[in-house]
């Protein structure tokens, strides 16, 4: 799992994922009824929910701030959020998300700060790493590191009747891009799979963060009944 | 003394649960009218085992936990009147292991706890009947009983 | 009662006494405890009514002075609970805390715990959790304690033999929860679900608080005594002795040290001559008779045989009361069924109580309420004898200790003799509660006593009747006569000649009470309609004795 840890560190690059702001414009999303902001909104947006969200419910996810524009993008590269999932005071969370959220507060109620709460799941990731069994897929390796602000990401599993595996995903990329790669993995047809978290059904334009998924959680996979 | 662990053990529960458990089984705290999450009551599913007449099934089931947890065991009910030689009319289970003046061990998870229930579901104690229905049906009208298992599995579909 | 009756008895029988008086004096004065062997054959031919043979006076002899039991306080029984942990500590070469979960797992017997053991070692380590080897906790610097999920240093982890680590917070947990749960803490498993390992009392000592080390004491205690076959608890309300009793001996009678006597097989107070299931059935309808009574007035006939309450719910008219009685009569008239049929009115009419009512020879309520009250009659006269004499025996209780602790120094000192000089007076008093008890029983005898067995019923109230006369005589003796000797200093050889007298009455009614214990218990089985005419010698003098006591037996009808 060394390895594993070895291809982590690049990941913290910041750089490679600002593109990802405006890669995703295309990508309609239903469910979002406020407008597409710019990118300076997006911004501001991102910024504002960062720190309304730290206030309301100390949640450990930190957003990037400070994003450059056009840089590094590829093509394997996850299609940004349009927008940051809870931004936006028309936003309602489902209440699975609420629920998630709230647990995650309670138990991670000992967290003074962000910072300290990154730490601790920077550390506890590594920590998987070591114990994890299983193999770990990494969604984006290979990446040059330009390490400037980090883009949290974690350890999620994918269980199926014959096992587990494990896979790194970023807290605010869209659950499709990993369920693609799943099914491509096992060969079979996505529209086939239900996906689920704690008894319910994961939306592929969910994201870890707004599911508040914690590093190290797992998921469901079953076929789809007919 | 020992009911000051009751809410640490289940927050580690919980953690480990998130982590990793049997597939097709659900397990998490309650969530209350305000948001809040009350970790003395758990929702679960429980999955009829394949190859089973319980097939299929994804019984609902309520750990109520105690301050006492887990010096004792927790209460575990399905819905009233679920079909079980070994279930409650009130829907509580009856198992060796969840009984604090017997089977119950401190050190038995919530994990092993829906095993067993998991277990019993296809394997009814006969000694100690919980309702006459089930019981009757079991000892004395197999096929009727299989029907019956068979119904109840559809009852409880996936709920995804 | 008629008490003119018994005392009218109790004078005949005044010159047989002189006689034994005559002949036990020499011995009696000098050495008390000589009375009895002596007594018994004076008396036997003089006031015995049953007569015995050489072995049953051995038998006798055997059961008054051989206890068949142990009194043990808290001390001697932890005395007794260590000696058996030795003991199969040393034979099977294990340690002790292993010996006493396998003793505690095995009733404390400790043959049981050897035939086991050798039998099948491997078993019964298995059966009781004792490991062969001992595991060690797993070597990890960090250990997480199963019981919190919490991460502790491996020092600060507990486990039994098998190895499982807890934390000690957890450890304290589980065990005074299980204490706290009762008894079975003495059982104590791993908490591990899979593991069977007993957890000891070393275990408890170093891991439980003090409070639940000392309970856990006291379950281990009360455990000898309440798992061990052989040992019981006094029931006596406070009572914190038990007693070893020898088992098959016999003779369930137990007086702890308390004073309390009771019986060792059903825990009741002492009731020979009932046996245990009578004695059940009398307290149980002492219970339930008062509650019933109104619905036994409403509701039910008395037999017109047997007199028992019979509830008829539904069918013809023709009842048949239940054995032994098997009477047949008419549920209505109550005559004999013999008399009925066609000609009456068959089954379900009865012309014969249809012509009398007519004529208004029954007024029904007050004919059923009468009925219902023979009933109650007939219970209602053996409770209040039995009551009375359990009064009389709680008053003689306290006569004895205020004779004990107060009077009879008082009469050391009018008298010039000293205490232990004094002590026939004690034995009186302390007989006297005894024959309460036991008179008190018969009247249970009494009321389980079939009626139709005539000979056997009137044999018995003979044997009361003079088993009450008797009791009466000594009471007299020692409640009055004895008075005078607190009023005045009186010459030695007068004290001496009550001495005696007192003495021989004690052992005489001691006598007679005894046997009269042994009659019943055996069932009067010499008295019978079938056998009332053997020739044994028993029968004679039974028959002898009931003639001339039939003024007595009369008045217990």
């Amino acid at each position: 799992m060394d390895e594993a840890e070895d291809d982590l560190e690049p990941l913290f690059d910041y750089s490679r994922v600002q593109p990802q702001g405006i890669m995703c414009l295309d990508d309609d999303d239903e469910l979002d009824s406020s407008p597409i902001p710019t990118v300076a909104d997006r911004k501001r947006t991102a910024d504002q929910t960062d720190k309304k969200k730290e206030k309301d419910c100390k949640v450990v996810d930190v957003v990037q701030v400070n994003q450059k524009k056009d840089e590094d993008e590829e093509d394997w590269l996850p299609p940004p959020p349009r927008k940051i999932p809870n931004s936006g005071s028309g936003f309602i969370e489902d209440k699975t998300l609420q629920e998630l959220r709230l647990q995650k507060q309670e138990l991670e109620s000992f967290a003074q700060s962000a910072e300290v709460v990154l730490r601790e799941v920077l550390e506890s990731a590594k920590r998987n790493m070591h114990h994890g069994e299983k193999t770990v897929v990494v969604l984006d390796a290979e990446q040059p590191s330009k390490p400037q602000v980090e883009r949290p990401k974690i350890v999620i599993s994918i269980q199926d009747r014959k096992g587990k595996k494990q896979y790194k995903i970023y807290m605010d990329d869209k659950f499709e891009r990993l369920f693609k790669m799943y099914a491509e993995k096992s060969k079979l047809n996505m529209e086939g799979l239900v996906f689920s978290f704690d008894g319910e059904k994961i939306s592929p334009q969910a994201t870890p963060k707004n599911l508040g998924m914690e590093d190290g959680d797992m998921i469901e996979v079953n076929a789809k009944a007919h | 003394m020992s009911g000051g662990i009751a809410r640490g053990r289940l927050a580690e529960e919980r953690k480990a649960w998130r982590k990793n458990h049997p597939h097709g089984f659900v397990a998490r705290p309650e969530t209350l009218p305000d948001g809040t999450v009350n970790l003395m009551v758990w929702n679960c599913t429980i999955p009829g085992k394949q190859g089973t007449d319980w097939e299929g099934g994804h019984f609902p089931l309520t750990l109520l936990f105690s301050e006492d947890y887990p010096s004792k065991p927790p209460k575990c009910k399905f819905p009233q009147g679920f079909f079980h030689p070994n279930v409650y009319p009130s829907g509580t289970v009856c198992l060796s292991i969840l009984n604090e003046d017997s089977g119950w061990r401190p050190a038995i998870t919530v994990k092993q706890i829906l095993i067993g229930i998991q277990d019993l579901l296809d394997q009814p104690n006969p000694a100690d009947p919980a309702q006459t229905d089930g019981y009757h049906l079991f000892i004395q009208d197999p096929p009727e009983y299989k029907k019956r298992v068979r119904q109840q599995a559809k009852q409880y579909p996936p709920l995804l | 009662m008629d008490s003119d009756d018994d005392m009218h008895d109790a004078n005949d029988l005044e010159s047989l006494e002189d006689d034994f008086y005559s002949g036990g004096t020499g011995i009696g004065s000098e050495e008390e405890d000589d009375y009895d062997d002596d007594d018994d054959d004076d008396d036997d031919e003089d006031y015995g009514f049953v007569d015995n043979d050489s072995d049953d006076i051995m038998e006798i002899a055997a059961n008054r002075y051989q206890k068949n039991y142990t009194i043990l306080n808290e001390a001697s029984i932890q005395q007794c609970q260590e000696d058996d942990i030795t003991r199969v500590s040393t034979v099977l070469s294990i340690p002790r805390v292993a010996s006493c979960i396998l003793l505690r797992h095995y009733n404390w017997s400790v043959n049981k715990v050897h035939d086991e053991w050798f039998a099948d070692e491997e078993n019964a380590r298995k059966t009781v959790g004792l490991l062969e080897k001992l595991i060690e906790i797993p070597k990890e610097k960090e250990l997480v304690c199963g019981i919190c999920f919490d991460t502790y240093p491996r020092e600060k982890m507990n486990a039994a033999a098998c190895g499982h680590p807890f934390c000690h917070v957890c450890w304290r947990g589980y065990i005074g929860t299980s204490i706290s749960d009762g008894p079975g803490c003495l059982m104590l498993r791993c908490p591990d679900p899979s593991c069977d390992a007993a957890i000891g009392q070393d275990m408890i000592s170093l891991l439980a608080t003090h409070d639940d080390a000392e309970k856990y004491s006291k379950y281990l205690i009360r455990s000898y005594i309440e798992n061990n076959r052989k040992t019981k608890w006094c029931p006596a309300p406070g009572c914190e002795f038990a007693v070893d009793f020898v088992l098959g001996s016999g003779n369930f009678d137990v007086c702890c040290n308390c004073s309390h006597t009771f019986c060792w097989n059903c825990t009741e107070e002492a009731h020979r001559p009932v046996d245990c299931g009578t004695v059940a059935k009398w307290i149980l309808k002492n219970s339930a008779e008062s509650e019933n009574m109104n619905w036994i007035l409403a509701n039910s006939k008395p037999c017109p045989k047997c007199k028992r309450p019979i509830e008829k719910n539904q069918g013809c008219m023709h009842i048949t009361c239940t054995p032994p009685c098997k009477y047949e009569f008419c549920w209505l008239c109550l005559g004999a069924w013999s008399d009925h049929g066609e000609r009456t009115g068959g089954f379900y009419a009865c012309n014969r109580y249809e012509a009398a009512r007519q004529e208004g020879v029954y007024d029904e309520t007050e004919r059923r309420r009468e009925m219902a009250k023979n009933s109650l009659e007939r219970y209602t006269h053996y409770y209040e004898r039995w009551a009375t004499n359990q009064s009389s025996r709680q008053k003689a209780l306290a006569d004895l200790h205020s004779m004990q602790t107060e009077k009879l120094e008082k009469l050391s000192e009018k008298q010039s003799q000293p205490e232990s000089q004094l002590k026939f007076i004690i034995e009186a008093w302390s007989q006297i509660v005894e024959c309460r008890r036991v008179l008190k029983w018969t009247y249970a005898y009494g009321y389980y006593l079939p009626d139709h067995e005539h000979a056997k019923r009137q044999f018995f109230e003979y044997l009361q009747g003079e088993a009450e006369s008797g009791l009466e005589r000594l009471h007299q003796c020692v409640e009055k006569e004895l008075q005078i000797y607190f009023d005045a200093a009186n010459s030695v050889q007068d004290f001496n000649d009550f001495r005696t007298k007192l003495a021989g009455l004690t052992s005489v009614t001691r006598n007679y009470f005894e046997n009269l214990v042994r009659a019943l218990e055996m069932g009067l089985k010499d008295v019978g309609p079938v056998n009332n005419q053997a020739t044994s010698s028993k029968t004679l003098s039974s028959k002898n004795l009931g003639s001339r006591g039939g003024k007595s037996g009369k008045s217990k009808m």
